[in-house]
């Protein structure tokens, strides 16, 4: 038995660890307000809201796995946005399907073009991707004020429709995020690429002495990453029928935390995309619980970015502190049969 | 000579020249003794930002709360003095603020140094944090009677001129208390042992370490800097303004990292001077501050603050990676 299956183990582990918590959550929480929180009706409402989020935590996550980061998802989704809504509108007078079409490929594109020049700028700059892809965030934002003057820009009504519509009774931009996670989970999980990946995640030196083309993949994922904010842009058009440049500036933060949570390394190597699905769905719960409990309250917004701040320093802090690890492979082990227990795992 | 002319203090500095000149041609109204003192004003808030942010590049980490830092101990040292009904000298107010703002930069220290964690995220959660815990514990609503002394302080100018039209021009005293702490922070790094050991940690962690550096006491130490100089940075704001806004400098963050960056420190750690981060905050004042003057709408200026920081990480990269391959080295 490999140590490579050992930690596949592992990490399936930890996805069971985060499954029990989203359960724990949704007992608590329902035994809390039996009357509100357990209804179709809130719990579709989550499934709206914590799409785009959920997805931003797929572009962040998956440049983490390589060692890198991408501050600028936000910017690029807005930015997308801003183009779907100018080119939609712009279309409206003809056939609105393929106004909608045109605007859709042309977010797409936008995203696409933003996350290949980060991939550009970290493949030939021997420069930190924290300040490249900060400097890509301010890039990006200031094109977008450029271009609005700071301004709102609105979609059209039949692109709406998208937005708020259902897929076999679950909420679209639901089941789009959840196709988005596995698609990725298998494209990192099996397929060559996502092993290399993962090599060039963990220590570049491995990755250059096997003639891993580092270039190459950091361009692609930085790119996918692109394209994926541009996706989260357009539901935040679709459900808002609204796009600007100061949108969802707190939305950073959020997905960095659901990355993190969902088990990713912020160093880089390890961690499963599958898991950002049920680590978004977790901090989903906790926010709405929040909002059950201040409602009414006018602080609500700043006690859960205060939550939010602590949870991302908490999780960090767990998955760091070699006690509190033992600790979490003692549960996460417990999780899984022991029939399965791995005996080639050292300590 | 040739050393000279190719260190990136100085092609920053004649890049800030040339920018100058540039916007002078264009509006001669740059030149006014009222629109320089404004923009020295300005520099102000984010100079001593960016100072102690520095400190925290060279040793090897990055700091993004300390906007959030400035805020939450300018405002708690608004509400401590507003209750004690305080009309005493200014100093009081500055040394809350700088004292809040070391305990919070010891918090990320301590999470930092002694958790091992990686220092962005870390600092993202406790931008998130305090701002939250701000808004959420403290209060939201903008405190406008401030002590009378810290009123007369904000008023109080260096120099005073009057211009041909009669428009009084004035230098604020924001400006010396940033010089000051400017120069202090230099001789520091450059002449004392904590400096040198500052530049060990950042350079090369292993080594310093070697040579009986304490790794955690110096990085504990910068952050606990960084703080200091973030709540002095809050008052100084506050003061300016004549208000405690909690809502103020958000997102300020990215300016004072883009102009530190712009001046040559490298996120990597071990470099970075006191001179570079001056005129790279120069740079972006005058330049996100001038546009308006040429007629490039305020809009626009994200756009060129992303831009220089851009070009500042790419010509030394090319640079180095253009002296690493004429010195033979293979591969990344």
């Amino acid at each position: 038995m490999t140590t490579e299956s050992a930690s596949r183990r592992h990490e399936g582990r930890y996805l069971l660890l985060l499954l029990a918590i989203v359960v724990a959550e949704f007992i608590v929480l329902s035994i809390l307000a039996p009357s509100t929180y357990p209804t179709v009706r809130n719990l579709l409402s989550m499934g709206f809201q914590l799409a785009p989020t959920g997805i931003l935590a797929l572009a962040v996550g998956a440049t983490l796995l390589i060692a890198g980061i991408d501050l600028s998802v936000v910017a690029t989704a807005n930015l997308s946005a801003i183009a779907a809504a100018t080119t939609m509108t712009r279309l409206a007078d003809g056939e609105p399907v393929a106004a909608v079409a045109v605007a859709v490929v042309a977010a797409l594109a936008v995203g696409a073009a933003c996350g290949a020049f980060n991939g550009l700028l970290v493949s030939w700059l021997d420069a930190s991707p924290i300040v490249i892809t900060l400097g890509t965030l301010l890039l990006y934002t200031g094109i977008g004020t450029g271009l609005t003057g700071g301004s709102t820009r609105f979609g059209i009504s039949e692109f709406q429709q998208l937005g708020i519509g259902t897929v076999l009774g679950l909420p679209l931009p639901f089941v789009i995020f959840v196709l988005l996670a596995v698609g990725l989970g298998v494209l990192t999980g099996r397929r060559r690429w996502g092993f290399r990946a993962y090599v060039i995640g963990a220590s570049d030196t491995v990755a250059l002495y096997n003639r891993y083309d580092i270039r190459r993949v950091q361009l692609a994922t930085y790119t996918i990453a692109g394209m994926l904010s541009s996706v989260a842009g357009l539901i935040t058009l679709a459900s808002t029928n609204a796009a600007s440049v100061s949108f969802g500036t707190s939305f950073l933060l959020l997905a960095i935390l659901v990355a993190v949570l969902a088990g990713i390394d912020p160093y880089g190597g390890s961690g499963r995309l599958m898991g950002v699905p049920l680590a978004m769905i977790a901090i989903q719960q906790l926010s709405t619980g929040m909002n059950m409990v201040l409602r009414g309250s006018p602080g609500a917004n700043f006690a859960k970015e205060f939550a939010w701040g602590l949870l991302l320093i908490i999780v960090l802090a767990l998955g760091r502190s070699s006690a509190i690890r033992s600790l979490r492979e003692l549960i996460t082990d417990s999780l899984g049969s022991s029939a399965e227990k791995d005996r080639s795992q050292m300590g | 000579m040739k050393r000279l002319l190719t260190r990136h203090e100085t092609i920053l500095g004649l890049t800030l020249i040339g920018v100058v000149v540039v916007l002078g041609i264009a509006a001669p109204r740059f030149f006014s003794a009222g629109h320089l003192f404004n923009l020295a004003r300005s520099s102000t808030v984010i100079g001593i930002m960016a100072l102690g942010l520095l400190t925290v590049l060279i040793a090897g980490g990055i700091d993004v709360s300390v906007s959030a830092t400035a805020v939450g101990s300018m405002y708690v040292a608004a509400v401590i003095l507003q209750a004690l009904d305080y009309q005493g000298p200014i100093v009081l107010a500055f040394a809350i603020g700088a004292a809040l703002g070391t305990l919070l930069g010891l918090v990320n220290g301590f999470l930092v140094s002694r958790l091992k964690l990686p220092t962005l995220i870390v600092t993202l959660g406790t931008l998130t944090l305090y701002r939250g815990a701000l808004l959420f514990f403290v209060g939201t609503n903008r405190i406008n009677d401030l002590p009378a002394q810290m009123d007369e302080f904000a008023q109080s100018s260096l120099l005073t001129l009057t211009t041909a039209t009669g428009t009084r021009a004035s230098v604020s005293w924001a400006v010396p208390i940033f010089v000051g702490l400017a120069v202090l922070l230099a001789v520091a790094l450059r002449y004392t042992e904590w400096g040198r050991a500052v530049y060990a940690v950042g350079g090369s962690p292993e080594s310093a370490r070697r040579h009986g550096v304490p790794l955690a006491r110096v990085r504990l130490s910068v952050f606990a800097l960084a703080g200091a100089l973030a709540g002095i940075a809050g008052v100084t704001d506050a003061a300016l303004i004549r208000t405690a806004d909690p809502f103020t400098l958000v997102g300020t963050e990215l300016d004072v990292l883009a102009a530190v960056v712009l001046g040559g420190a490298s996120i990597a750690g071990g470099r970075g001077t006191v001179v570079g981060t001056v005129l790279g905050v120069l740079l972006i004042t005058v330049v996100s501050g001038s546009l308006i003057l040429v007629g490039i709408p305020s809009a626009w200026q994200q756009l060129f603050i992303g831009l220089f920081l851009l070009l500042g990480i790419a010509i030394p990269a090319l640079r180095r990676q253009r002296a690493e391959r004429a010195r033979g080295v293979v591969g990344a």
